[in-house]
């Protein structure tokens, strides 16, 4: 190969050479002539004839000198360009459709290596682990508590790293100049940016000092706050800044680059999170539910250090108080890998989705080869002429296999453009909460894969037709009329590619409708409240202004005042928690009459406080008794209200009128005075099944939403609702501003990205399909046009033939959609992974995708079939 | 003088390199030195004489240096490598041997069977 490529490129040196050569010999031949007596005319023509054509020797030369492999190559490529061009429609729909194949692949490799194959953006992204626990007793338990995550760090053998971060509210008010800004932040020990190999924009880490109670308040600014308040500036270092109205000194700037992929990570900024130095179980201020991530030491395995975490804790169990040892009782510590822990949610439905597009390549390169397959046969008398005089069959089939690289090529580069263009979309659409997301790009691997399928499509498009009608051609091309109908071989060939294709189209049509009907379900559920014309804002007073619920109760009183009298608002409310969004808090719960469990030993209940108006604003129906009233206050007796869920699990529906006691163990005991409807969320956002609310007055929670119900659109109230905020306090962010049916919406965005994709998918694999059917009747038409000249000569109506090209196009439609069916089965548990409460055997799904398909065929061959019963019997016989 | 005889498939090499082994010949020199060894007996087709030129170069047995012919033009002159030596060598080792037997094929009479 080599000296064949030195041969290209000395290829002009070499054909002059070669011509001074030949030229030489016919000057000196001459020379001889005339010395025999010959004119020089003569003796010049003589000469030349003598030589011949110098072209033959030319050639002949050339190819012992290795230059013929590129003539050839080209040769080659101008007839492909030539032959392309000759039937513009084949190439376009060739190009189209494998470059949308080649074009989506691209886009969800893309999506597959950033998420399952990079390395991701962290130091020693392998080693790194989540480390979560598990307590039977307590499932919703965010995570390790804070003493754990200090006897870790003190005793754990088998990491070299660990770093806590999370443990509490995470919102700061930032007051001072400017707006007043609600930040999202995060606390972190100090070695959290040092164990993900984090370098700051500008200043330092936080120092181990600066870690500990009692340390001077320090923060790390995320890069886009440093921007948008500091603009930039490297002075902010050293400056102090007001956050929940203590000031804090910045020390650093996290990188523009830093993406901690943990949703609950949020970079806005970073203060230190100040563990006392032995944090313990008997100081509840310091107790914290945190993430907690090491990173193992080289070689340990994942179960050696699981070990190691448990037995670490065996090892401190008896510094545990007894409420603490009820509470873990069976407790399992968890490790995750850091990669799996970032992508386990999407995970499958990536793969699911990767497949669906490769399943789509598939097909149109199915499709491809059918159709060349139709042509190779219409090319027989083109293709037996090269073979007769004298191309071999290697060179047929190369040139056959050129033909389609060269389509695959054209479709391979269109189709990297296309990948390119919907990387945006597709991290639009994604299901993926992470900052990988936004990593997205077309790197090296993504090209190579690029160039993989689009050579390993050129030979499965070209490869199976050449061979296929190089064997019959060559056998009986010349001696037929050129009116071959293709050999019985062909036919199911072609028969088995089309079946092949409406199969794999069949599956995507069916998973893609399991989606959409799960989408539907969801979407029409009822969801147990009512969201239209609901604004929904968040406060939250901060604890220094507001140190106590009455303080804060004043405060959402008043914004609750105020909001009440905009016009058009219908209802307005407080409460801390939303459906769908979550909030409020959990609170061990005991019930009068029955004994009193150790401490530690009551059930943790959600509960949520809200203001009396609060059912009313969202519609949650009362089932019995009453919601509560403004005089629901102390000194009045406590009562609190429950859903029906929780009526029924602790008191057989019969929960009015009894007593239960919320947090605290002093025998405050509340009464039950209603009772009001489920929420029926689930799927879609956090779900408690059992639910108590509490009058909003006896909140600790300092996160507050306002709700407002009203009969114009909810958009038009955000400028009065914030209005009415600030006439209560001015120094008073608001945030997370949205309407309850945008939440709504919202909440249902991975089924609709996942519905969307998989419905773009399976339309492109029915189009193609479609087109792959319609090409197979239309050749099938076309070959048998003699035949039908002849039935309808002999008398058979347009009926019978249009019933002769239907039943053949939906024979092969119905084998499709059959064996489509047969692979949906089989490829039922994937699916499952992707449809939540329709089992994957829905007969809708497949009985929709089966009719769908069925008339969808009976269309593109009707249009043949048409053409067919149209038939002149003596044009056709005649030209046949 | 006999008419000029066909050349039996496979034997041009051979004369080529005999011929070049002679001395550096450019391509029309070897034509005419074929001839001239052949006593005018043996035609060779001036359209194989190139490519067989260029594939036993190719193929290492000649080398190829261009100098100034005769007429002074540039011309390319083909001489005898080592390896080209050794095959000229063998080859006229074998069509001696062939050349025996077939003299001895064709000599036979109907008794000597």
């Amino acid at each position: 190969m080599l000296s064949r490529l030195r041969a290209l490129l000395r290829r002009d040196k070499f054909e002059h050479d070669l011509d001074d050569e030949l030229r030489l010999h016919i000057e000196l031949r001459a020379a001889d002539l005339m010395r025999a007596g010959h004119s020089k005319e003569a003796a010049e023509r003589q000469a030349r004839l003598e030589m011949g054509s110098r072209e033959r020797f030319k050639e002949e030369v050339r190819a012992t000198a290795g230059i013929r492999f590129f003539d050839e190559l080209s040769q080659d490529l101008r007839y492909a360009l030539r032959v392309l061009r000759q039937s513009p429609i084949f190439t376009a729909v060739a190009i189209g459709s494998l470059a949308l194949g080649i074009g989506m692949n691209t886009a969800l490799f893309s999506v597959v290596n950033t998420l399952l194959i990079k390395d991701l953006p962290y130091r020693d992204a392998d080693r790194l682990v989540y480390v979560t626990e598990y307590w039977p007793h307590e499932p919703v338990m965010p995570g390790p508590p804070s003493p754990d995550f200090a006897s870790w760090r003190a005793h754990l053998k088998s990491v070299d790293g660990i770093a806590a971060y999370g443990g509490g509210a995470n919102a700061l008010n930032l007051t001072g100049e400017g707006q007043p800004e609600r930040l999202q932040g995060t606390m972190v020990t100090s070695q959290l940016l040092d164990l993900v190999g984090c370098t700051l924009a500008v200043g330092r880490n936080f120092s181990t000092e600066e870690d500990q109670l009692g340390a001077a308040p320090t923060v790390i600014l995320g890069y886009g706050l440093w921007q948008r308040r500091f603009a930039g500036s490297p002075d902010v270092i050293g400056k102090v800044i007001q956050l929940n109205g203590e000031g804090r000194t910045i020390v650093g700037v996290l990188p523009a680059a830093f993406a901690f992929p943990d949703n609950n990570f949020r970079h806005e900024l970073l203060v230190p999170m100040a563990l006392p130095p032995n944090p313990n179980w008997h100081d509840p201020e310091h107790f914290r539910a945190l993430r907690v991530l090491v990173r193992r030491r080289p070689g340990v395995s994942l179960s050696a250090l699981k070990q190691d975490l448990a037995s670490v804790l065996q090892a401190t169990a008896a510094e545990e108080p007894a409420q603490m040892v009820t509470m873990r009782k069976n407790m399992e510590v968890r490790v995750t890998p850091l990669r799996l822990w970032l992508t386990g949610n999407v995970r499958t439905a990536v793969l699911v989705l990767e497949g669906a597009v490769a399943m789509v390549l598939l097909i149109a390169c199915l499709n491809i080869a059918s159709l060349q397959v139709a042509r190779a046969i219409a090319r027989k008398k083109e293709i037996a002429v090269r073979a007769a005089i004298g191309a071999s069959g290697a060179r047929l089939v190369r040139q056959l296999l050129t033909e389609n690289l060269l389509v695959c090529g054209f479709a391979g580069l269109t189709g990297l453009v296309l990948g390119y263009m919907s990387l945006g979309a597709l991290r639009k659409v994604l299901p993926v909460n992470l900052h990988l997301a936004d990593t997205l790009r077309l790197d090296s691997s993504v090209l190579a894969y690029t160039l993989g399928i689009t050579l390993a499509a050129g030979i499965v498009t070209g490869l199976v037709p050449a061979l296929a009608a190089l064997r019959t051609v060559i056998h009986d091309a010349l001696k037929e009329e050129g009116r071959s109908t293709g050999s019985r071989g062909q036919h199911r060939v072609r028969g088995v590619l089309i079946i092949a294709e409406i199969a794999a189209a069949m599956v995507l049509l069916v998973g893609s409708s399991l989606l959409i009907r799960t989408f539907l379900r969801l979407a029409s559920a009822n969801l147990g409240f009512e969201p239209q014309g609901v604004l929904t804002l968040k406060v939250a007073p901060s604890p220094r202004k507001y140190p106590d619920a009455a303080k804060r109760a004043a405060f959402c009183k008043q914004i609750f005042e105020n909001a009440r009298t905009i016009p058009g608002v219908q209802t307005a409310a407080v409460g801390d928690a939303l459906p769908l969004v979550g909030g409020g808090g959990f609170a061990g719960t005991s019930f009068e009459g029955l004994p009193q469990p150790p401490l530690g030993g009551r059930p943790s209940l959600p509960v949520a406080f809200v203001s009396p108006a609060y059912f009313q604003a969202l519609q949650i129906p009362l089932l019995r008794g009453r919601v509560f009233t403004e005089s629901d206050r102390q000194p009045a007796p406590l009562v609190a209200l429950v859903n029906e869920a929780f009526s029924q699990e602790f008191f057989a529906g019969n929960a009015l009128g009894k007593r239960i006691e919320v947090g605290s163990r002093e025998g405050r005991w509340r009464e039950i005075v209603g009772i009001v409807g489920n929420l029926k969320v689930q799927g879609r956002g956090p779900t408690d099944s059992f639910l108590v609310y509490v009058p909003i007055e006896e909140s600790f929670d300092p996160e507050t939403f306002l709700i407002l119900k009203s009969s114009l659109p909810p958009s038009g109230l955000v400028g009065a609702a914030t209005k009415a905020i600030h006439a209560a306090d001015p120094a008073q962010p608001v945030f997370d501003i949205s309407s309850m049916e945008d939440r709504v919406s919202d909440s249902l965005s991975t089924q609709r990205a996942n519905m969307t994709l998989m419905g773009v998918f399976a339309a492109l694999a029915l189009i193609l399909a479609t087109v792959g059917i319609f090409g197979v009747i239309a050749y099938f038409v076309n070959s048998r046009l003699q035949e039908i000249a002849i039935r309808i000569a002999l008398g058979a109506s347009g009926r019978t033939v249009v019933g002769m090209v239907l039943s053949h196009g939906m024979a092969l439609a119905a084998a499709g959609i059959a064996a489509g069916i047969g692979g949906a089965l089989i490829l039922n548990r994937t699916l499952g992974s992707l449809v939540e409460g329709i089992g994957t055997n829905d007969a809708v799904s497949f009985v929709a995708a089966s009719l769908l398909f069925g008339a969808v065929a009976a269309i593109a061959c009707s249009i043949p079939a048409r053409r067919a019963s149209r038939v002149d019997p003596m044009v056709a016989l005649r030209h046949g | 003088m006999p008419p000029p005889t066909e050349l039996l498939p496979g034997t041009l090499d051979l004369l080529i390199l005999k011929a070049v082994s002679l001395g550096p010949h450019h391509g029309y020199g070897v034509l005419l030195r074929i001839e001239q060894i052949s006593g005018a007996a043996l035609k060779i087709e001036q359209g194989a004489l190139y490519p067989a030129l260029h594939r036993l170069e190719h193929g290492g047995l000649l080398a190829s240096e261009w100098g100034v012919s005769e007429n002074n033009r540039r011309a390319k002159f083909y001489s005898l490598t080592t390896a080209g030596r050794k095959r000229l060598r063998s080859e006229r080792d074998g069509w001696e041997r062939l050349v025996v037997a077939m003299t001895a094929a064709l000599a036979t009479r109907p008794e000597e069977v």
